[in-house]
């Protein structure tokens, strides 16, 4: 899995490629947890997302709560938004 | 018993009277003959005394002195003497008479000596003619008169002259002197003739009283005793050659009640009670040799729905089944059904009660669970249509017991549905009683519910049915042979060498163990078991690190199958959050993996020795979203990915199989 950071004044956009399995959720994990100061805005780009395990989907949460609530999803194949839809976090986080 | 000589009481006891007679008679005679001798000797004596004495007065009326010189001079006076002798010897019908004297040297001096007959008086002429002398010792009765003991005497006299009884009278002079004897003999052959002749009126008349008196007592035993024995024997031996005796006696003339005819009474009675036993009996015997009969076709046709013992296997599993009924027909049954190539069902079953009415009960229940499942309904299904059906009409409020398992033999998935019967067995290393939910036996509660849950086994892996015939047998201290005593019994049938058990000999040794605990006692109950097991589908296991790098042999296995697509990644997935699980919460130093496709299905099965961990039943509510960053979905989401997920915790192994459709039914 690749992630690709870009930053734009408070927001971060993150671009997610490939796989993000159990082995990769905590490498997203440290991404998350690095975010500077100043950053209250964040964008996952999942759409060169193949996969996402639960372990990804935790970290989403962790996302959305590290950003209180200022987290937007976008991209996202059917299969993955299932897989949100699923655990009913596409009623909470914001889906584009 | 020796046969002895026959003779009929009458006949016995004419007999007894017999011989009560001439015994009688004898003795009588005895007694009676020397009285009648005494008596006749008495009266023989009466007439020679009278005789004598007229002898004696005749003798002295002529004046003895001058008699007796006259005797002893003139010839011509003892020829008068003579005449008058023998003229008083046939008018008192003596044999002798004689007139003589003792002389001085003791000896009888003959005067005169008459006879009654002519032969007998010319002997006395010649050898007693006067003054003959006799040297023969005197008798008694002469001594007795002699010697004035006895003023005169008789005796009786048997010698060469005759038999006769000799009277003794002195003549006496003057002084008293005896001057001369008179012996008068009276013949004793006449008087004895006599006697005899008084002795047998006697004897005959009294014998002939005794006579009529039997002959009238023999009649009357007859007619009251013998005759209505012989008459009771014959109808005796009528009866006991075919028992057609009406009981009622012959007509004869009763004056009065007695033994006899208390006899007949009873054995009139008796004849009816017995006739009436014996029609009972035999209606019985008919009845009961009837019964048996059905009841053996009934063995024979329940023989062939439910046999002895019977065995199905195919490559992937052996199944081997047996019932013993405790008498001829049973409620216990079992079926081995194949609804289709791929699965195996088996049934195993006891209906209430016993004998007849169980095997009707059971034949029905069987019939309708192999309908049901052949029509390729699901087990559940089938027990809770085959309920209503029975409750629908079950006029006896008759249940059983039924367990049933369907094998899918492609994936060792095994489904359970119980409905009141024993637990099942798993087969394995260490078997064990795994918890089975359990519903109500067929048969009583029309809206029971019975649910039915899965379980997976490894290669090798089997599962034991039985019915209470088994755990419940008792032995002779009615202890029962019970669960832990089975479960002891089928772990020494594990074979470490193919790490199975031969089902054919685990139901043979389960019976003989049964029958060797029971020492021989009447079986009381149906013993039935049956044995499954799953040989595998040979699939190749691959064990994994236990560590998370090593999901990738499982993500490369399943995408180079399936191909990179949305249906193999969600596998991935469902795979994955499995494996994580494991890696990281069970503590586990093996993890197996096994994945294929069977058709347009893919299989895919863990197998790990860490905690006991069930991720089918675990977890079953999404946490709410504030949680979700701490986990707690990822077994949801296995879950959700896979149609179908069964779990088995099988000797200290986590055993899961999940199924992936092609088509994923929505959840």
């Amino acid at each position: 899995m690749t992630i690709k950071k870009i930053q734009n004044g408070n927001e971060v956009t993150l671009a997610l490629e490939g796989w993000l399995d159990t082995q990769a959720a905590p490498e997203l994990l440290a991404e998350l947890e690095k975010t500077e100061d100043g950053i209250n805005s964040m964008v996952f780009d999942f759409s060169g997302l193949e996969y996402i395990a639960s372990t990804g989907v935790r970290a989403v949460v962790f996302a959305y709560k590290k950003m209180n609530g200022a987290l937007t999803v976008k991209g996202a194949s059917p299969r993955i938004l299932n897989i949100f839809k699923t655990t009913g976090i596409d009623k909470t986080v914001h889906f584009e | 018993m020796k046969k002895k000589i026959r003779a009929s009481i009458l006949t016995r006891i004419a007999l007894l009277f017999l011989i009560a007679m001439i015994i009688a008679s004898s003795i009588t005679y005895f007694f009676v003959y020397d009285y009648m001798i005494d008596q006749e000797i008495q009266q023989g004596d009466r007439f020679a005394g009278a005789a004598a004495h007229s002898v004696s007065e005749m003798i002295e009326s002529y004046g003895l002195e001058n008699i007796m010189e006259e005797l002893n001079t003139d010839e011509d006076t003892r020829d008068e003497m003579h005449s008058i002798f023998r003229f008083l010897c046939r008018s008192t019908n003596l044999r002798y008479l004689y007139l003589y004297t003792i002389n001085e040297d003791g000896y009888r001096q003959y005067i005169i000596c008459a006879a009654n007959t002519d032969e007998d008086d010319q002997r006395m002429q010649r050898e007693y003619a006067f003054g003959t002398t006799r040297t023969t010792p005197l008798y008694r009765a002469e001594i007795n008169v002699l010697n004035r003991i006895k003023d005169e005497d008789y005796e009786l006299i048997d010698n060469e002259y005759g038999w006769v009884c000799m009277h003794i009278v002195p003549m006496l002079d003057e002084n008293g002197n005896i001057v001369a004897m008179i012996g008068a003999d009276c013949g004793m052959e006449r008087i004895n003739a006599d006697a005899m002749n008084d002795m047998w009126q006697v004897l005959l008349s009294g014998a002939a009283i005794i006579a009529v008196t039997c002959v009238i007592a023999l009649l009357l035993i007859r007619h009251s005793v013998t005759r209505p024995i012989v008459a009771l024997s014959q109808r005796m031996r009528r009866f006991a050659a075919d028992r057609k005796e009406t009981g009622t006696p012959d007509k004869r003339l009763i004056l009065y009640e007695d033994e006899v005819t208390d006899i007949e009474e009873i054995f009139g009675t008796m004849t009816k009670d017995i006739s009436r036993y014996v029609s009972d009996i035999e209606a019985l015997t008919e009845e009961r040799i009837y019964n048996q009969t059905q009841l053996d076709v009934a063995r024979k046709i329940q023989d062939g729905i439910v046999p002895r013992e019977c065995s199905v296997t195919g490559d992937r599993f052996e199944i081997n089944g047996c019932m013993r009924a405790a008498r001829e027909v049973g409620g216990d049954f079992y079926d081995l059904i194949r609804p289709d190539d791929r699965r195996v069902c088996a049934v195993i079953g006891d209906s209430s009660g016993k004998g007849v009415s169980a095997a009707l009960f059971m034949t029905t229940v069987k019939a309708s669970i192999r309908e049901n499942i052949m029509a390729g309904r699901g087990l559940a299904d089938t027990l809770n249509r085959v309920n209503r059906e029975l409750c629908a009409s079950n006029p006896e409020n008759m249940f059983a017991t039924v367990s049933a398992l369907m094998l899918d033999t492609e994936t060792g998935i095994v489904t359970i549905a119980n409905a009141g019967h024993e637990k099942p067995l798993i087969l394995s290393r260490e078997p064990f009683y795994p918890d089975v939910m359990s519903g109500v036996a067929l048969g009583l509660f029309e809206n029971s519910q019975i649910d039915e849950q899965k379980i997976v086994l490894r290669d090798g892996d089997g599962i034991f049915l039985y019915t209470d015939g088994v755990t419940e047998a008792i032995d002779t201290g009615r202890n029962p042979y019970g669960d832990e005593r089975l479960r002891e019994m089928v772990r020494a049938e594990y074979s470490e060498d193919s790490r199975s058990y031969d089902t054919l000999a685990l139901i043979r040794d389960t019976l003989a163990s049964v029958d060797a605990f029971a020492e021989g006692g009447e079986q009381f109950d149906d013993i039935t078991c049956l044995a499954l097991v799953y040989k595998g589908s040979a699939d190749a296991w691959r064990t994994l690190p236990p560590e998370l790098g090593s999901f990738g042999t499982v993500k490369e296995l399943t995408i180079s199958a399936l191909g990179e697509n949305d249906r193999a990644i969600d596998i991935v997935l469902a795979c994955e959050e499995i494996f994580t699980n494991i890696v990281n919460y069970s503590g586990a130093d093996e993890i197996r993996f096994a994945g294929r496709c069977i058709g347009d299905t893919w299989l895919a099965a863990f197998a790990d020795n860490g905690t006991a961990f069930d991720p089918v039943t675990a977890e079953r509510e999404m946490p709410q979203f504030e949680e979700l960053d701490r986990g707690g979905m990822g077994i949801m989401l296995a879950r959700m990915k896979s149609s179908d997920m069964v779990y088995s915790r099988i000797d200290g192994y986590n055993i899961l199989t999940m199924v992936f459709e092609a088509e994923m039914p929505e959840k």
